[in-house]
């Protein structure tokens, strides 16, 4: 337990790096090859991206790794030519580790961050209204299982227990005479449940044990999770004494994050040349339910308070990932992938705290294993992506409350704005192994 | 093998890390085809940045005038008369019992002020030098017909409209205009002469120099007739004969023709869409509300929802007037539905002669029309909804007649688009969320 407390702090949000709010940063191989993993279910970071993998894994496996995000976003509207957000470097991290019990029945469990965002921007910018900063961060923690049906299909499944955190900032244009606008911070937690299942099945394999050629696919399902951030505290400050009651100093406020669901459907292909290399090719294709996050609403205790409703109004979004893996003697691996990143975001939806763009990104990795216990992994991933013409409307006052109209309505007021985005991902993980019999067996025969 | 795995891991991140500038280049102000040395705005009171029902300062309300924004987005010099202290006198918002109330300037002519009233600042006696060249020469209560005392429907009777009527300023205060008239106060920071040696508005126009030009007058053309109630005989106002309309407007674009000037012009809005004719509906009084329909009329009858009950009326109705058929609300409180059709007729006419003159002095036209229109549904500026609604809108003062300050801004961007279309400048917007709107308590 004191491990899983440390290991929290180390998870800082990290600015969200692939549509909506995802972070697809659980696990290093998988980063490095674009992020397509879940046919493929060689290391403990199977057990987020398909349980049903862990069948395949011998002895005892863990995987702690840690992603550094560098994102450099820089907005211009036709009054300022230049606003930079101000958003640190995030660090979400995974730990993983998988057991084998029996032959057949495999234990595992994870702690990472899924689902995460942060972006601030300077106090003064034009935007504030819309947004001043913004952070999400989410912890998961999943037990699984997995079982060999079959020689050639194994099940998995997790339960998922999900901490969320929320905190939001934006002005509030109110003045009175000695302030200019008031500013309203929302911050609340809560937690959420879900699941986790998969099917993984290496179907085929051509050749013999010198020179293969193997087939795999892999299956999975991650449930969406409702977090209930059932206990808010909604503060605002520089609020002119007469509008004290509709915004007081502090109140409570309810709300709902669904994080989305998301199906995997996976194919790997795997060719070996025994004692000398392999070449590793894989595919995934997630459908990411981002229509579950369809309003985000704050339902304040202070009665006064105006409650506030934004459409979100999402979409599902399907993203295509290409990875290649080619290891030298079982022990330098060097990988390469792209993904295409489809926004959810509606065009009159978006908000600049997010990338609301279609994008490919390009991915490389390398991996080393020092010994038949320990291996590391680096990935590396690079966005780039600007778009010409976005534009928002987050709020519209009617009767004195912050409501968001439908999206006919928003586009005849617009917030516009061009934007630059250099996303830069470091990622390094340890994995390490033991209890493994048979491989033990054989690494003394081939030291030989 | 280990080596080239390390250069190449280092190469990596030396090639990235180099490129994550995403900052966009700085704007280049141009002015195009255009010479902004020496801006004049010429208008009324919505030039001269009069807000709240007065002219004040304290929150940089003057400094804000939308000619004021253009001027600093031109970066060019910018000189307007700006008041000290109260200013003019002004309306404010107060809390009271838990309650907002909007508290009327202090007025001098009546015993029943509220104690909490700005009245006027001792300072607004004299205000500024009028022997200094402005760059901003709106004069509250200027209307088109006032630019020059001589004009059709004057022939040879003289000086009718001298400078001219409308003033909420102490008219002790008056100096030499025309005799027996007060003079604007809002005008005093320009010399107007003697009775018989008299200095023209148009004289200042012509005296300016101006190598650049904003024209939005004709407002109060409009203005003081409806926010009166409609009320041309027992007040100074009246809607400004459009045969003279026309041929003053020529006048101020002949001006600044011949002395070379570029420039636009703006049309005026319709003024029954602001807070000061659309906030206290019968829905809201939720009862019969008796209305008498003009100064030349005995007719009493019920208000229909298409009468338009003004902001003025809520003191009177305040009294429990207006209830009964025996006690109607007088008829200057009241823009009655003919009235109103008389008001939106009479916009578009003006707003043909503006577009017709300007055209046919190769001048371009800002739509404040349309702008203004279409701020009825609600439009949202950096992320702020705004509308036409009476305090809670953002855009208008607590007069509900001028805008507030963001409001101005609003006003400004769009002489800047128009600037910019004409001339090919290219002269920045502002952000609306930077100015002031309602200052509340």
């Amino acid at each position: 337990m004191r491990k899983i407390i440390i290991l929290l702090l180390l998870g800082a949000p990290a600015i969200s790096i692939a549509g909506g709010f995802q972070l697809n940063l659980q696990g290093l191989k998988a980063v490095a090859m674009g992020g397509a993993f879940s046919g493929v279910a060689s290391d403990a970071t199977t057990v987020f991206f398909n349980p049903a993998g862990m069948a395949n894994l011998k002895g005892h496996q863990f995987t702690l790794g840690i992603n550094i995000v560098d994102a450099h976003v820089s907005l211009q509207t036709p009054e300022v030519a230049n606003t930079d957000q101000t958003s640190g470097k995030g660090t979400p991290f995974h730990f993983y580790y998988s057991g084998e019990i029996t032959d057949k029945l495999n234990f595992g469990f994870l702690v990472n961050n899924q689902f995460g965002s942060a972006a601030s921007f300077s106090d003064d910018w034009q935007g504030r209204n819309i947004i001043q900063n913004i952070s999400l961060k989410t912890f998961m923690f999943q037990p699984s299982m997995s079982y060999k049906l079959h020689e050639k299909i194994s099940l998995g499944a997790g339960f998922v227990y999900a901490k969320g955190s929320f905190s939001t900032e934006k002005a509030v244009p109110l003045a009175s005479a000695t302030t200019t606008e008031g500013k309203a911070h929302l911050k609340g937690s809560g937690d959420g449940v879900g699941f986790n299942i998969g099917v993984y099945s290496q179907f085929l394999t051509l050749g013999d044990d010198k020179k293969n050629t193997k087939f795999a696919i892999g299956l999975d399902y991650r449930s969406n999770i409702a977090v209930d951030l059932s206990n808010g505290q909604a503060q605002f400050t520089n609020i002119p004494t007469s509008l004290r009651g509709k915004f007081p100093e502090s109140t409570g406020f309810t709300s709902k994050i669904t994080l989305p669901s998301v199906f995997t459907a996976g194919l790997s292909i795997k060719h070996t040349i025994a004692e000398k290399w392999s070449l590793e090719f894989a595919y995934d294709m997630n459908l990411t339910g981002w229509s579950s996050y369809d309003t985000l609403a704050f339902d304040f205790e202070n009665n006064d308070t105006p409650d506030s409703k934004q459409i979100q109004d999402w979409d599902n979004v399907i993203t295509h990932r290409i990875g290649f893996d080619f290891t030298y003697k079982n022990q330098y691996s060097m990988r390469v992938g792209l993904y295409q990143d489809n926004t959810p975001m509606k065009d009159n939806l978006i908000s600049p705290h997010l990338p609301g763009v279609t994008q490919v990104a390009y991915t490389v990795g390398l991996g080393y294993k020092i010994n038949e216990m320990i291996s590391i992994d680096f990935a590396y991933i690079r966005q780039s992506a600007s778009r010409d013409d976005a534009s928002i409307a987050q709020y519209k006052v009617e009767d004195g409350n912050f409501v968001q109209e439908n999206g006919a309505k928003i586009q005849t007021g617009e917030f516009a704005y061009k934007f630059n985005r250099k996303v830069n991902v470091y990622g390094l993980a340890v994995n390490i192994k033991f209890g493994d019999k048979k491989k033990e067996e054989s690494s003394v025969l081939s030291i030989d | 093998m280990k080596n080239r795995i390390k250069y190449f891991f280092i190469g990596i991140i030396f090639l990235f890390l180099s490129c994550t500038k995403t900052q966009f280049e700085d704007y280049e102000a141009t002015n195009g085809a255009v010479d902004f040395s020496n801006y004049i705005a010429v208008g009324n009171s919505f030039t001269q940045g009069l807000q709240d029902g007065g002219l004040h300062n304290e929150f940089g309300q003057q400094d804000n005038s939308y000619p004021a924004i253009i001027a600093k987005q031109m970066q060019t010099n910018f000189l307007q008369p700006i008041v000290t202290g109260t200013g003019s006198g002004y309306m404010h918002l107060e809390y009271i019992d838990g309650e907002i109330e909007v508290i009327k300037a202090f007025d001098a002519d009546i015993t029943t002020n509220h104690p909490l009233a700005i009245n006027y600042d001792p300072s607004f006696n004299m205000w500024v030098s009028n022997t200094l060249k402005y760059n901003n020469l709106g004069v509250g209560g200027m209307n088109v017909r006032n630019v020059s005392s001589v004009g059709p429907s004057q022939g040879s009777d003289g000086p009718l409209f001298h400078v001219l009527f409308g003033s909420s300023a102490p008219s002790a205060l008056a100096w030499n205009g025309v005799q027996g008239e007060p003079i604007s106060s809002f005008g005093r920071f320009l010399n107007f002469g003697t009775i018989s040696n008299r200095v023209e508005y148009i004289d200042h126009i012509i005296n300016s120099n101006a190598t650049f030009f904003t024209n939005w007058l004709g407002i109060n053309d409009v203005m003081g007739w409806t926010k009166e109630g409609g009320d041309d005989v027992s007040g100074s106002a009246i809607l400004t004969d459009l045969n003279e309309f026309r041929v003053k407007y020529d006048t101020v674009l002949n001006v600044f023709q011949a002395m070379g000037a570029q420039g636009v012009c703006a049309t005026i809005h319709d003024i029954t869409d602001t807070p000061f004719f659309t906030t206290i509906t019968l829905d809201i009084l939720g009862k019969d509300i008796w209305i008498k329909e003009g100064f030349d009329t005995t007719v009493v009858r019920k208000a229909t929802n298409a009468d338009l009950i003004l902001l003025t009326a809520k003191d009177v109705l305040g009294d429990g007037h207006g209830l009964l058929a025996t006690d109607p609300l007088p008829h200057t409180v009241v823009l009655d539905v003919d009235e109103v059709l008389i008001v939106k007729a009479y916009t578009v006419s003006i707003n043909n002669e503006i577009r017709s003159s300007a055209l046919a002095h190769g001048y371009e036209v800002v739509d404040m029309f349309s702008f203004m229109k279409s701020l009825n549904s609600g439009l949202s500026f950096d992320g702020i909804e705004m509308s036409t609604k009476y305090i809670e809108g953002g855009v208008y003062s607590l007069d509900g007649l001028h805008p507030n300050g963001k409001g101005y801004a609003m006003i400004a961007n769009e002489f800047i688009k128009e600037i910019n279309l004409s001339f090919e400048s290219n002269l920045r917007t502002v952000s609306v969320s930077n100015y002031r709107g309602i200052t509340f308590p």
